[in-house]
């Protein structure tokens, strides 16, 4: 149960992360978005 | 669409084609080694046959057992307890794929913490894998985690407090080696723990061996620990060890430092409990580039500095720390346990043959006792 509220909560911040990518004007921050979501797709897939 | 939303959508494409190549590295490591039944291997069994709640989990390491028809005592070797120290997992391979027992038997697990061959420790650089180029190919094996892999065990703790109430840091929830004798109810790791103790009771081994490798700064290095019941044994060992030119240091297993093979192993079963611990640079802190060369030939600029510093317990120099080194010392060691296991106890008498010498795997290399996979 933990672990899939733990999910839940990395897809709830990428959504956030990503959200925030298509509101950023700033490319370097929106790269910034990109690069941290990486990880966690990884770990919402539980890959790593 | 505005130029932004653009840009993000590119972005995020680009995202998940990374996370794609990074998944398919990372889950082409959840793949088992192969590792080649041995004209000596007679039973393979694994350790859910030893306690069922490990059946269908990843944890499930394969168990090879090289038994004789004739009587004799049981000796029982563990390698993989830490995936990062290379030397005990091929140790244990190499007697997979070379020993044949004589009298008694020897049972190997090659990879006791399966969970932490399957990833690797961020930020560390370390090899996914170690090739060996044979006369019949390239074999490679996994060089993995001293941990269980998170995604089979999270979180972890801040601090974790092991079942005799003593407190240690919070990672090593997920390791073996701390979660002795195991809990049937525990998490993950501790109950490979308790899997390992059952086959230990149920098998009766006699003579218990973990393999291990240590970083060149930590004190305990080149060393066998051994429970207070097998300091004799061990004592007799490090002596005829050293009469063949191999220094080893003995430690006895502190009672109080609880969680590891060479305590509670003692503790909680009628085996004499040893640990031994080679040379390893990829493991180490004061290491310069990590690499596979580094895990397979111990050379390392930054470590021959140390030594100059004396900062090692450990001589170091150019040549480094091969495999074959520490595979050999491991080989020589675990025959000379148990040639002395032998004069203790005639009773239960064990004899192994086609294990290479320390001589000979120094000089043929380590890739000459792999088998051709077929």
């Amino acid at each position: 149960m933990l672990t899939i509220i733990y999910r839940l909560i990395i897809l709830f911040v990428t959504i956030l992360i990503v959200w925030d990518m298509f509101k950023e004007k700033n490319f370097w921050s929106q790269l910034t978005g990109a690069i941290v979501i990486v990880p966690f797709i990884l770990r919402m897939l539980m890959i790593k | 669409m505005k130029k932004n939303q653009k840009i993000a959508i590119g972005l995020i494409i680009f995202s998940f084609l990374i996370a794609t190549v990074a998944s398919v590295s990372f889950i082409e490591k959840w793949k088992s080694d192969t590792i080649v039944k041995g004209p000596g291997v007679t039973k393979i069994a694994h350790l859910s046959d030893y306690f069922p709640d490990l059946k269908g989990e990843y944890s499930d390491s394969t168990i090879y057992f090289l038994e004789s028809n004739k009587p004799g005592g049981t000796a029982f070797i563990l390698g993989g307890t830490h995936p990062n120290e290379p030397a005990s997992m091929l140790c244990a391979v190499l007697f997979i794929e070379n020993a044949t027992v004589e009298k008694g038997r020897i049972i190997v697990i090659p990879q006791a913490n399966l969970s932490g061959f399957s990833h690797n420790d961020p930020q560390e650089a370390s090899p996914q894998y170690l090739y060996f180029t044979t006369p019949n190919g390239v074999r490679k094996f996994r060089y993995g985690s001293r941990a269980t892999n998170p995604i089979h065990q999270w979180p972890d703790p801040d601090i974790y407090i092991n079942q005799f109430g003593q407190s240690l840091s919070g990672s090593d929830n997920r390791n073996l080696n701390r979660g002795y004798p195991g809990n049937p109810s525990g998490n993950f790791t501790e109950k490979i723990c308790y899997a390992i103790m059952e086959f230990i009771r149920k098998e009766e081994c006699d003579l218990s061996i973990d393999l291990h490798e240590a970083s060149p700064e930590y004190p305990v290095i080149n060393a066998i620990v051994a429970h207070e019941e097998a300091g004799d044994l061990a004592s007799m060992a490090v002596m005829d060890l050293q009469m063949e030119n191999l220094e080893y240091n003995l430690e006895m297993s502190p009672p109080t430092f609880h969680g590891l093979t060479h305590r509670e192993w003692g503790d909680y079963s009628d085996t004499l409990a040893i640990l031994m611990e080679s040379a390893n640079a990829s493991q180490g802190r004061l290491r310069g580039r990590t690499d596979e060369a580094l895990a397979l030939t111990g050379k390392d600029k930054m470590y021959v500095k140390a030594a100059q510093l004396g900062k090692l317990y450990v001589p170091y120099d150019k040549n480094g720390h091969p495999i074959e080194e520490r595979v050999g010392r491991h080989i020589t060691a675990i025959g000379m346990l148990i040639n002395d296991f032998n004069m203790l106890y005639p009773e239960k008498t064990i004899e192994c043959t086609s294990i290479p010498s320390y001589p000979e795997i120094n000089e043929k290399g380590y890739s000459s006792y792999l088998k051709e996979v077929k």
